[in-house]
């Protein structure tokens, strides 16, 4: 709960840092001469997913993700990801680990002034994850309290689980140094399938993050820095 | 142009904050039908339709190597009783303390003996995944149930399993005859 507090906080404060080079930028010179627009291939990471790492203890992940200029606002993006997700309720503690694949397109809806390159981006994906849950402890409920309460913890596999989903990810990319990206966005994410074990369920699937009893529902953000290799102006 | 989509930021940014604020599926709701206890009626042993409560019932077990009182001097004629769910055994002492208080004769005649039966229960167990916030439960399955009387013998004359198979709290599991 700590962590999510934590997240949230740094997650604003990337927002602001982000969101000010766009802010300012009306008062900026520009030079007539510099008006052609860089076409390539995005490449980068998902910094949140590393800072998680690093200060959280049962996280472990890491995203490569990249986009392509297709046609003037439009982009081709993919992420591809692997993680550990440490999920905990009341009742049962486990781990979630497995990789994912996410597809899709991004509309860039900023009209930039001339010769900048950022981005305020709207886009759909599709994800898909192949993952193993490893289920570490957990109770026997009950509402009688006359015996002992009943903990099981003989580690439980479950492997061979898929799941895959569609998404909507809006978010803003900053050009932040020449060709140097930096970017945060929110994702909003249903499941359409998935294989759950028998007599179990889904808890937490990779790229997919936890997952809710009464919805098909997700939700996700992302902290990126990525670089354009430039291919061609125009 | 720029303005709009800025506003449809902050409306998709309100929506996710709505989600993440309003899930309560973190914990478990009464009202759902977790482990359940056994129910146990007790009857007239000669009149055997008959609903009987025995007189100031106590029944105990032993819990983390002492005695422990489950229900203590009722008289009542059906009672919930909770089964062992890492075990597929759970023994009860039932013991009846049917000298009537205010006889004072019947004070000074005899000694006082409380008449006490170890029920020893036998079953199955199977668990069974309810939701994240309950994670598991267990049912019960061919309850058995062998009686061993005290000194003076048994004060329970027989029983009846109504129903081997304990999955929820809508009837008699089993019978009791004293």
């Amino acid at each position: 709960m700590k962590h999510k507090h934590i997240s949230t906080y740094f997650f604003s404060l990337a927002f602001l840092f982000l969101a000010s080079p766009l802010l300012s930028q009306e008062t900026t010179v520009q030079d007539s001469l510099a008006a052609r627009e860089k076409f390539g291939l995005r490449v980068g990471t998902d910094l949140s997913k590393l800072a998680r790492t690093a200060f959280e203890d049962d996280y472990s992940g890491f995203e490569i993700l990249g986009d392509y200029r297709v046609y003037k606002n439009y982009y081709a993006a993919a992420e591809l990801g692997n993680e550990s997700i440490g999920y905990e309720e009341d009742n049962i503690k486990l781990t979630s680990s497995g990789s994912y694949i996410k597809f899709g397109a991004d509309y860039n809806a900023y009209e930039n002034w001339t010769g900048m390159q950022n981005l305020i981006f709207v886009g759909a994906r599709y994800g898909f994850a192949t993952f193993t849950q490893d289920v570490d402890e957990y109770r026997i409920y009950t509402t009688n309290t006359f015996f002992e309460p009943d903990v099981r913890t003989d580690n439980i596999e479950y492997s061979g689980l898929t799941a895959n989903w569609i998404e909507l990810i809006a978010g803003i990319k900053v050009e932040v140094l020449n060709n140097l990206y930096l970017s945060v966005n929110v994702q909003l994410k249903r499941r359409l399938f998935q294989t759950a074990p028998d007599n179990f369920d889904n808890l937490a699937i990779p790229g997919f993050n936890r997952t809710y009893d009464d919805s098909n529902i997700g939700v996700g953000y992302g902290y990126t820095i990525s670089y354009l290799i430039p291919f061609y102006k125009k | 142009m720029k303005t709009k989509y800025l506003k449809n930021l902050f409306f998709i940014g309100g929506l996710l904050m709505l989600f993440l604020g309003c899930q309560r599926d973190d914990i478990c709701p009464e009202a759902t039908q977790t482990t359940p206890l056994m129910v146990v009626r007790f009857y007239d042993a000669e009149e055997r339709d008959n609903p009987a409560s025995p007189t100031n019932l106590s029944i105990r077990s032993t819990v983390s190597d002492s005695i422990k009182t489950l229900y203590q001097r009722i008289s009542v004629d059906s009672i919930l009783i909770p089964l062992r769910t890492d075990q597929d055994a759970t023994s009860y002492t039932f013991t009846i303390f049917d000298r009537d208080p205010e006889d004072e004769e019947d004070e000074e005649d005899e000694e006082f003996t409380p008449d006490t039966d170890t029920l020893t229960f036998t079953y199955g167990t199977e668990e069974i995944y309810v939701n994240r916030a309950c994670a598991y439960k267990v049912i019960y399955n061919s309850l058995k149930l062998t009686i061993e009387g005290g000194e003076d013998g048994q004060w329970i004359d027989s029983y009846i399993i109504e129903e081997p198979n304990i999955e929820d709290e809508t009837q008699a599991h089993i019978n009791i005859f004293f």
